[in-house]
């Protein structure tokens, strides 16, 4: 009988061979196994879903915090608007002592903000009155962001104290409009210097006295030449930055099962990914009074992977040839006797060998930011579009073999859409001056591979540091 | 008889029990199998798991050009493989030299033999031996396939396959000599 029907006798009865299995307990498998492969993306859409419901709740927040604002201004200009119909009621007289204590009260402090010449100026001026002297003090300091010269105002302003008199003449309508425009002198002084707190009522009510007095005495008849300040109080703000960070590649890699190849398996036992580099320069353009902004630029990540190589295995070679020789007793008979003859070499292959995945991205963000004095702390979030994606080394390809990346084409040029989310803290060392540190973490859908033997997709995670300016 | 286009049809639209009906079909052809392949009846049902896993996973690469038994079986050998990879198993290297012929075997030694009789007989090879025997003649695979999946090269399958051969036919020869058989060799 043909040893070859017994092997056929083998083959149809252990092809054939059937046994019960527990079809629940399978199944029960296969959907923890989907249930885990779901996990990640219910992480993701968890963490956007808590973001966005942050980000609304502030909005709605901020909105009805704007409303108050709005409502204590009104009010605060309500009872400006009290304290000048008060004044008007008072007879001239009052007024006059009123604004000579509120001079006087100031009138240390503010000589002593004086330069030395314009002290000295100031006391030869023996023509001037003591009254009309604090007057012109007063002038000079007021009006101290519009002019540089000390010397110039005064003798503008000591011209008699006919000219200081007329100022209560003044009506209601050009004492608040006086009063209006101190506000925002205040408020461009406040974003120019930070240095000078109008806020105490008191002081307010010297300022005032102060700009319907020399409000008179310096813009009479001149009010075109008045340059007036910015009335934008959420001015756009643009910030250029630099990141540069590390970062920990997680690499999801996967055979396809219908693939049969040990130098993948070999490639998802040993081969690890190391540390990854980031690089980023980005644009922020914001307003100034709302906490959510836009961000976008260049960035650049360079991620290593690892094959370690250790392989000690044997390999057999048959080839064909004599494999006993038989002589005869006379000698004249000789047998050769052919067969396979089998030939082992041992090998012991030890290698480390890298590539290199690098790309080049577009990322776009939405910012949320909270500052806290100088510090500032912000929530990202956001797409990454790949334009390029340029790989460099070797990989494990075959039994013994690497083969250079560009020319085993073994991963995409392109590698789509990546989702973001950062955590920054930061701090403003100066008026445009910023540093930082972020954690961030990269979610990326798209595959690498561009074969279909394998799969293979990154998580990403790392910190950084940067630094930028804001204009 | 099932129709498996419509059940693969039906499992890639996520039903379930399609997905049961695919397992409760191909699960008793592919438990023995795995069973062959990881000699241990717990590594063989986590072999059958991990194999439906896959299945469900990669199912839409099955573009339905071969046969779907083929494919299922493959991924089961693979996972049955990959199993005992992750265990501590590792083919041994057995020394062997000699020449080898086909030998003749006749029907009546082996005719009465049943599923059970035939594995032992097999689990007696040499593991490579076994490994290399059962994919080839049982699955069908060749040389080429058989070297990369046990990571050896196609002409050590090959002189494998000899010696498993041969092995097994002095096995034989040895069982008839206990059954008291006079059936030749």
């Amino acid at each position: 009988m043909d040893y070859n029907k017994f092997e056929d006798h083998i083959k149809k009865t252990l092809h054939n061979r059937e046994e019960a299995v527990d079809v629940s307990k399978i199944m029960g498998a296969v959907d923890a196994s989907q249930k885990s492969g779901r996990k990640g993306l219910v992480i993701l859409l968890a963490t956007i879903l808590l973001f966005s419901s942050f980000t609304v709740g502030y909005l709605v927040y901020d909105t009805d915090s704007e409303g108050l604002a709005a409502a204590s201004e009104s009010d605060v200009e309500q009872a400006s608007h009290n304290i000048l119909n008060s004044k008007d009621s008072r007879s001239e007289e009052e007024r006059l002592q009123d604004r000579s204590m509120i001079l006087q009260a100031r009138d240390s402090e503010i000589h002593d903000q004086l330069n030395p010449a314009t002290k000295q100026e100031l006391s030869s001026s023996s023509s001037l009155q003591p009254s009309t002297s604090k007057v012109v003090d007063v002038a000079s300091i007021s009006t101290k962001v519009k002019y540089s010269s000390v010397t110039a105002r005064k003798s503008q302003v000591t011209k008699s104290d006919n000219k200081f008199l007329r100022n209560d003449s003044f009506t209601e309508t050009s004492a608040r409009n006086s009063f209006e425009s101190f506000n925002n002198v205040t408020f461009a002084k406040q974003e120019e210097a930070k240095s000078f707190n109008y806020k105490n009522e008191s002081l307010e009510k010297i300022a005032i006295e102060k700009l319907v007095n020399t409000g008179e005495i310096l813009f009479t008849g001149t009010p075109q030449n008045v340059e007036c300040p910015s009335f934008n109080q959420n001015p756009w703000i643009f910030e250029i930055g630099t990141i540069m960070g590390v970062s920990d590649p997680v690499k999801r890699f996967s055979i396809n099962p219908t693939e049969i190849n040990p130098a993948l398996t070999s490639r998802a036992e040993n081969e690890k990914s190391l540390e990854g580099l980031d690089l980023e320069f980005n644009l922020s353009a914001k307003r100034m009074r709302w906490p959510v902004f836009i961000k976008s630029g260049v960035s650049y990540s360079r991620w290593t992977e690892r094959m370690s190589l250790e392989r000690e295995y044997t390999e057999i070679d048959t080839v064909q040839g004599i494999i006993s020789a038989t002589v005869s007793q006379t000698g004249d008979t000789v047998t050769y006797i052919y067969g396979d003859i089998f030939i082992e070499t041992d090998y012991d292959i030890k290698k480390k060998v890298h590539y290199y995945i690098n790309r080049v991205n577009i990322p776009l963000s939405l910012v949320y930011e909270r500052e806290f004095g100088d510090n500032a702390f912000q929530a990202e979030l956001g797409a990454s579009f790949n334009i390029r994606t340029f790989s460099a080394g070797s990989v494990y390809e075959s039994e013994n073999t690497f083969t250079p990346v560009n020319i085993g084409n073994f991963f995409s040029s392109l590698t789509g859409v990546s989702y973001f989310t950062k955590a920054h803290y930061r701090r403003y060392i100066s008026d445009h001056m910023f540093v930082g540190v972020l954690a961030h973490f990269h979610y990326l859908p798209a595959e690498f591979s561009n074969r279909s033997s394998f799969s293979q997709k990154y998580l990403n995670y790392g910190l950084g540091i940067y630094g930028g300016y804001r204009f | 008889m099932i129709d498996i286009e419509n059940i693969i049809e039906r499992c890639l639209k996520g039903d379930r029990r399609s997905q049961e009906k695919l397992v409760a079909h191909f699960g008793p052809k592919l438990l023995p199998l795995c069973k062959r392949y990881t000699r241990d009846s717990h590594l063989a049902q986590d072999a059958l798991q991990e194999t439906f896993i896959n299945v469900f996973r990669y199912l839409g690469n099955f573009k339905g050009s071969g046969v779907f038994d083929a494919w299922i079986r493959r991924i089961a050998v693979n996972c049955s493989l990959n199993t005992l990879k992750k265990g501590t198993f590792h083919y041994q290297s057995v020394s062997d030299d000699g020449e080898y012929m086909l030998p003749s075997v006749d029907a009546a030694v082996y005719q009465h033999l049943d599923y059970e009789d035939l594995l032992k007989i097999l689990e007696e090879l040499p593991p490579i031996y076994y490994m290399v025997f059962n994919l080839y003649v049982v699955e069908g695979y060749g040389h080429k396939e058989i070297g990369t999946m046990l990571e050896i090269g196609e002409s050590t399958s090959r002189s494998n396959l000899s010696r498993a051969r041969k092995k097994l036919v002095e096995i034989l020869k040895k069982k008839r000599l206990e059954l008291g058989s006079n059936l030749a060799v």
